[in-house]
């Protein structure tokens, strides 16, 4: 079942008197209970994308096509007033940058119970600590922390405290930005495992945004690879990641070669040399060209369309034959 | 600012105050003033209508029975002091909560709202800065008459600027921190973000300035009453100055008239600002209010 489906969408920036297209006509699902992956360097739009659906985008950026639609309703359309009914509680986030995101000079405890006291007008504020401490339990805190403040924390601990917030009430969909990236190695695995175990007692839908497809790879059952705020490709974790079919735009074959994968024999980090374009500048044809090894003439005037190539797997590429059926 | 914040709560702001040699002697002289103007009158109550009764009990100087002689009317100086130091305290913080409450206001709205309730806040909050205070309190002084709780309105309507300034820009660094961010994605209200985030946090240099406006309201008010526009119905510091200069004892060396209330405001100003430093040097120790 769908659970979250976005057509079409694009979003543009205001700077100055120049509209920039973060996003540019990205559509996407997400299935009840399913983790999707999205991936790509820096500034291709993921946090944009994923911040369209509870719409918490910056005072700049607006959502200028397209639609989205959420547990049946399209919540695109949604006052102000509504989305405030739907977010933290049928649609939360963990923030990038967690660790800043806890108010130092408040409890821990008072600071989980925030949305609680908010979407459940009524409730009493013990029974919403009661419920707090239990949560913090569940990413494994001990509850007795619950009455410290943030610094005393460590990193890990803020970001389990993130997502113990997120879960707060109880949502269908969480958002984790990077929700991994400012922690050690040894920290990351421990929130990926908590992420697994959440996931089944939770029932939890989750888009998990990473520049880092390693860890996508493992935790995600499909994954999106965008890139200058398009999508390059889509598909399940094991048709990408795997050894059968594998990724097979140029852009998610490099960059998979930019990271070490702890499984395999050591290679070679290659990177991809070039940066990304400007998005107020866009070229005509595939925005990968300039940087791509394998770009024929044709990946230089015409832009590749999105196809599927066969199972649920996508990719914009000219090199990249289609599915025939 | 972290630590900090936290601490202002707990009784260790006392002991970092007491551990300061500055903020010490700002905490005994506060002490003393209090003391002073609330059990002072109890034990010594002062009688405005109980004059003298022949001339030689006209400005008396300072005797065993008569600690600080009398002024021009024959009444016992000592006892006007400590009253005065009641009136002058009560002015000093009763203007200071009007400053303040309009200050944060004015300051929390426009750095937190930005936009269009930022700008007209501020340009009213830059028209009060630019406008010399004591002029202007001096002539709606003379305008709206000598009575004490338009004075109060007048010394407190007149010193939020600068607080609103402060505390406005300390609250536009905070709405752009994360934490605020994730409160109003959370769907809480602009009302209890501003309540439960942006107070707190704006707290220890709403005080540290508090505590420095009071030196200023006192001073505000003794030079009012001192030039003739306070409430004659109440003795102040300022107005015993008044008198004892308008009525010749300054000319006729009658030091115990004029001295006491002089000293008194300068002990007062000084133990505020004192204590508002020695605070802030605490609370803020990267630049506050003070620095």
């Amino acid at each position: 079942m769908k659970l979250l489906e976005l057509n079409n969408v694009s979003i543009d920036y205001q700077q100055g008197t120049q509209k920039i297209r973060a996003v540019d006509d990205v559509s996407m699902y997400l299935n009840q209970g399913e983790f999707l992956g999205i991936a790509g360097e820096s500034g291709c739009g993921k946090t944009t994308l994923a911040m369209s659906i509870p719409k918490l985008l910056p005072a700049a950026a607006s959502i200028s096509s397209g639609s989205i639609d959420f547990a049946g309703e399209r919540i695109s359309d949604f006052s102000e007033a509504q989305l405030n009914q739907i977010r933290w509680k049928d649609i939360a986030v963990v923030f990038q940058g967690a660790l800043n995101s806890l108010n130092p000079v408040q409890k821990i405890v008072d600071q989980i119970i925030e949305p609680i006291m908010i979407h459940e007008p009524g409730i009493s504020e013990k029974t919403a600590s009661n419920r707090a401490v239990e949560l913090l339990e569940q990413v494994g805190i001990p509850g007795s922390r619950a009455e410290m403040y943030p610094f005393e924390f460590s990193g890990g601990m803020k970001q389990r405290v993130m997502i113990a917030m997120a879960l707060a009430c109880k949502p269908k969909l969480v958002i984790a930005d990077e929700p991994i990236t400012a922690l050690d190695v040894m920290t990351q695995a421990q929130i990926m495992d908590l992420f697994r175990v959440l996931a089944k007692d939770f029932e939890l839908s989750l888009i998990m945004i990473s520049h880092d497809l390693s860890v996508l790879a493992e935790l995600c059952d499909r994954v999106q690879v965008m890139y200058a705020g398009k999508v390059a490709e889509v598909g399940q974790s094991q048709t990408v990641f795997g050894s059968q079919v594998g990724a097979k735009h140029r852009y998610t074959q490099q960059l998979l070669k930019s990271y070490p994968n702890i499984h395999q024999e050591r290679i070679f980090i290659e990177g991809i040399a070039g940066y990304p374009p400007d998005l107020a500048k866009v070229q005509a044809g595939c925005r990968f060209a300039p940087r791509c090894d394998l770009a024929i003439d044709k990946c230089f005037t015409q832009e590749p369309a999105l196809i599927q190539i066969g199972n649920d797997h996508q990719v914009a590429c000219h090199l990249v034959p289609g599915d025939s059926k | 600012m972290t630590i900090e914040a936290i601490e202002s709560k707990s009784p260790k702001t006392m002991r970092l105050l007491w551990q300061d040699p500055l903020g010490r002697l700002g905490l005994i002289l506060t002490g003393f003033v209090f003391a002073m103007a609330v059990v002072g009158p109890m034990v010594f109550p002062f009688d405005s209508g109980q004059v003298g009764k022949d001339a030689s009990s006209i400005l008396q100087a300072p005797s065993s029975g008569l600690l600080l002689g009398t002024d021009e009317l024959g009444r016992d100086v000592f006892r006007q002091f400590l009253m005065g130091s009641r009136i002058s305290l009560v002015v000093g913080l009763m203007a200071t909560l009007i400053s303040t409450v309009i200050g944060a206001s004015v300051g929390i709205l426009g750095g937190y709202f930005r936009g269009k309730t930022d700008s007209i806040l501020m340009s009213i909050t830059d028209f009060f800065l630019v406008v010399p205070q004591m002029p202007l309190m001096i002539a709606m002084g003379a305008i709206f008459g000598q009575n004490l709780s338009i004075i109060i309105l007048i010394i407190g309507l007149l010193s939020w600027p600068r607080t609103a300034r402060i505390i406005r820009s300390q609250t536009l660094s905070l709405r752009e921190r994360a934490f605020i961010v994730r409160a109003k994605s959370l769907g809480s209200t602009n009302l209890r973000i501003i309540r439960i985030h942006v107070i707190p946090h704006v707290l220890p240099m709403l005080i540290s300035n508090t505590i420095l406006v009071v030196a200023g309201a006192i001073l505000a008010e003794a030079t009012l009453a001192f030039i003739g526009l306070g409430d004659p119905n109440w003795i102040s510091w300022g107005s015993m100055l008044h008198f004892a200069f308008s009525t010749g004892a300054v000319g006729r060396g009658a030091w115990w008239y004029f001295m006491p209330p002089g000293v008194g405001i300068l002990l007062v100003v000084l133990a505020f600002t004192l204590l508002g430093h020695s605070f802030d040097r605490i609370k803020n120790p990267h630049g506050g209010t003070s620095s």
